[in-house]
């Protein structure tokens, strides 16, 4: 694990997948966007719930609860695409995050984000920069970098880019 | 007189005599027929009656019990009052709680003003702060242009919330008034109700035990009426008979006037006294055999009389009740009392469930005016959610500026709690007017359809008392014909019968005076040959009345006057005398 150690505070968006709460660093997120509609892709892994237009860029969406392992998002009128920016190879990409709920911008005292753990969590520890604490409650944070492979990536990238020429 | 003058005159007598027995016969003949034909009638009147007894047993008790009937519709119209009322109550509580609810909703407009105000403070705030800054801060314009936008449009719709609240504030405030109204005319309704119920049960179960022993009473009328008719029968039987005898009688006198009268016209004046001494002799017998005879018909008459009379009596009883059941003589008789006050209830009913529906039709106007503030309060709520995803991309773009974006960071927050208060709002006027829209709905749909199956609305409970009193109806127009018939047929019959018995009486009269004739044509013919040959006639025995036989009445008669059998004619013989005597014993 890295980057925990760090001592000043950063600032983080908290969001809740499947009644747990979840957060990334802000720098990695662009905007939160209520999720109205999405245009489903052919061939692509479940998790890919679809593309949405975002002022004519097309921005593959991905659905996080899948993503790690939980049931599929349920659309409410919670729930958001939180729009970041991933790197994978040292090269940016867009993509947008399905989650139930967007909660708040929080900030974390380095002193306050532990090392995440071993076992016992839902979710494979390699996708987690670390466990927040705030008000005796735990913050999974995310590294958004981890939970996508490179080659789910390209994949997706592909699949999207290949239906987009095609249409 | 000589003796053949009195001989004619004695024969001339005998037609007399002999034409009015052929009259009685004649008239007896029609009395009795006409009485058959009268009875006969009688008899298909009381098989009626004994048809619409059991017709009116069925209807009235098994096929359909009024009283069991009435008693269901009375229990399901209290069980429909008390859903009524509670109904009521509960519309009132509704009712209380959506004026409560628009109030607390119009007290939440200073908040929403404070909002509106903040929005646009926020929105000018940021954008001074985003003047300050250099090109990096830009992204901020869209915060700006976004609060702006949003306290534009935020503003008209709570306004058209709260001119809406105010609609259904009034609306409901109506339909306050409403069920008040109708708890109060529903409670003395109710207590009306009850009390008719137990009005109508009480007159119901009398008309049932009335009609219970009306039908009973036709039964055994039925019985004693075919008793009678049966005796009566016998008589006619009996009648027959003697008409039979009376016919053999004035044949016997044909055959005896016929002879005399030969016997005059030859001149033979000893054979005609021969005849005519004879027929002193038969004549007694045989005036005897028809005055009783005309005792056996009279009292086959008077028999007759009493049966019918007997009859007539049970059908004036039984004509009696049922007028007393039906009201046809007077207005408070059971069934029009009745009848009465079912439609005094069933049309309170009606005009109850008017009431009910009209109270109803104001809740659900209640229902539909909330469904609509609802309407308004969801767009307002998605403002909040709006508001919310401003504060967050202001905050992301914040973070993203770095330090020189503090000021804007704070900004930011401060967004985020508009749009809380927002959120707060809309969620608490949400959460009056789902309440105050789901009681309402609720209410109607409770309404709609009845709590228990087995209550009834007033209106159904109305029309099957109707349908309950136009069987009852029925039953008495059927009872009231059948009645009707019985007695007028009764009447017909009874005088009949006294016309009958008097012309009998008549014909007793008269046979009498056919028995006093041969007496004294005896006497006559006795003194007359006394005095032409000195014979002394038996003391005693012709000038009684009291009744001997004929074979010695015969002996007497031949000794005193020697007189000896015609030859070559037929005459009466003793034995044949003899046999209509034992005829006469027969009766």
């Amino acid at each position: 694990m890295e980057a925990t150690t760090a001592s000043s505070t950063a600032q983080y968006l908290t969001f809740k997948l499947d009644q747990e709460l979840f957060a990334v660093d802000i720098a990695k997120v662009r905007e939160v966007l209520e999720f109205t509609s999405m245009t489903k892709v052919p061939r692509t892994p479940d998790f890919m719930r679809g593309v949405i237009n975002l002022r004519g860029n097309v921005v593959p969406v991905v659905d996080m609860r899948l993503k790690l392992g939980l049931s599929i998002t349920e659309k409410t009128v919670d729930t958001c695409v939180v729009i970041s920016e991933v790197a994978v190879d040292g090269e940016s990409t867009v993509l947008g995050a399905l989650v139930d709920s967007v909660q708040e911008v929080i900030d974390l005292d380095a002193s306050n984000v532990a090392p995440p753990p071993h076992m016992g969590s839902r979710v494979d520890t390699a996708v987690i920069r670390g466990m927040g604490k705030r008000d005796e409650q735990f913050i999974m944070i995310l590294d958004l970098d981890r939970v996508f492979t490179a080659e789910e990536l390209r994949s997706s990238s592909t699949g999207v880019a290949a239906d987009v020429s095609q249409s | 007189m000589d003796a053949q003058e009195l001989l004619k005159n004695d024969v001339q007598q005998l037609y007399v005599v002999t034409a009015e027995l052929k009259q009685f016969i004649v008239d007896s003949e029609k009395v009795f027929l006409d009485a058959g034909a009268k009875l006969h009638s009688l008899q298909l009147d009381a098989n009626n009656l004994l048809n619409d007894s059991a017709h009116a047993i069925a209807m009235g008790q098994s096929g359909h019990d009024p009283a069991s009937e009435l008693r269901v519709e009375l229990e399901r119209l209290d069980k429909h009052l008390n859903q009524g009322q509670s109904k009521t109550e509960r519309g009132l509580q509704v009712l209380a709680g959506v004026l409560a609810g628009i109030t607390n909703l119009s007290a939440l407009e200073s908040d929403f003003q404070t909002i509106v105000a903040t929005l646009h403070a926020l929105a000018s705030t940021t954008q001074l702060e985003n003047s300050r800054r250099d090109s990096v801060n830009a992204g901020f314009d869209s915060v700006v242009t976004d609060l702006r936008q949003m306290a534009a449009d935020i503003k008209p719709k709570f306004n058209e919330v709260l001119e809406q609240s105010r609609d259904v504030h009034t609306t409901a405030e109506a339909g306050l008034r409403q069920a008040k109204t109708f708890l109060d005319r529903h409670r003395r309704d109710v207590s009306r109700f009850r009390r008719e119920t137990q009005t109508h049960l009480h007159a119901m179960a009398e008309a049932c035990a009335t009609s219970s022993v009306l039908a009973d009473k036709s039964t055994q009328s039925v019985a004693s009426v075919k008793t009678s008719i049966e005796s009566v029968l016998q008589s006619l039987q009996i009648q027959d008979i003697a008409r039979q005898m009376i016919e053999h009688i004035v044949q016997d006198l044909d055959e005896f006037a016929s002879g005399a009268q030969r016997a005059l016209s030859d001149k033979k004046v000893e054979e005609a006294q021969s005849w005519l001494a004879e027929l002193n002799i038969v004549a007694r017998v045989e005036a005897a055999q028809a005055a009783n005879v005309c005792d056996r018909l009279l009292s086959s008459l008077a028999q007759i009389d009493g049966s019918i009379q007997s009859i007539v009596a049970t059908l004036s009883s039984i004509a009696k009740e049922s007028l007393r059941f039906s009201g046809k003589s007077n207005g408070a008789s059971l069934l029009r009392s009745l009848e009465h006050g079912i439609r005094g209830t069933s049309e309170a009913l009606c005009a109850h469930d008017a009431q009910e529906a009209a109270m109803l039709r104001a809740l659900a106007s209640v229902s539909t005016t909330a469904e609509g503030v609802e309407a308004l309060v969801d767009e307002v709520a998605s403002f909040g959610r709006d508001a919310r995803f401003i504060g967050l991309n202001a905050m992301v773009k914040a973070v993203h500026v770095g330090q020189s974006g503090v000021t804007l960071r704070v900004l930011a927050r401060e967004v985020q709690e508009v749009a809380d208060q927002i959120g707060a709002f809309t969620t608490a006027a949400a959460k009056i007017m789902r309440s105050v829209g789901s009681e309402a709905h609720m209410l109607v749909g409770e309404t709609s359809s009845a709590l228990d199956p087995s209550a009834r609305t007033g209106a159904a409970v109305a029309a099957n008392l109707e349908a309950l009193m136009g069987r009852l109806g029925d039953y008495q127009h059927a009872l009231e014909m059948t009645v009707d018939s019985l007695l007028s047929g009764s009447a017909v019959l009874r005088a009949e019968v006294s016309r009958t018995s008097n012309s009998l009486h008549g014909l007793m009269a008269r046979t009498k005076g056919l028995r006093e004739l041969s007496l004294r044509l005896t006497k006559m013919q006795a003194d007359a040959l006394v005095a032409a040959r000195g014979a002394t006639p038996p003391a005693g025995r012709v000038h009684t009345d009291d009744w001997y036989t004929m074979e010695d009445e015969r002996r007497v008669q031949r000794t005193a006057l020697g007189l000896s059998q015609p030859k070559g004619e037929k005459m009466p013989k003793p034995a044949d005398a003899s046999s209509a005597e034992g005829s006469v014993e027969f009766f």
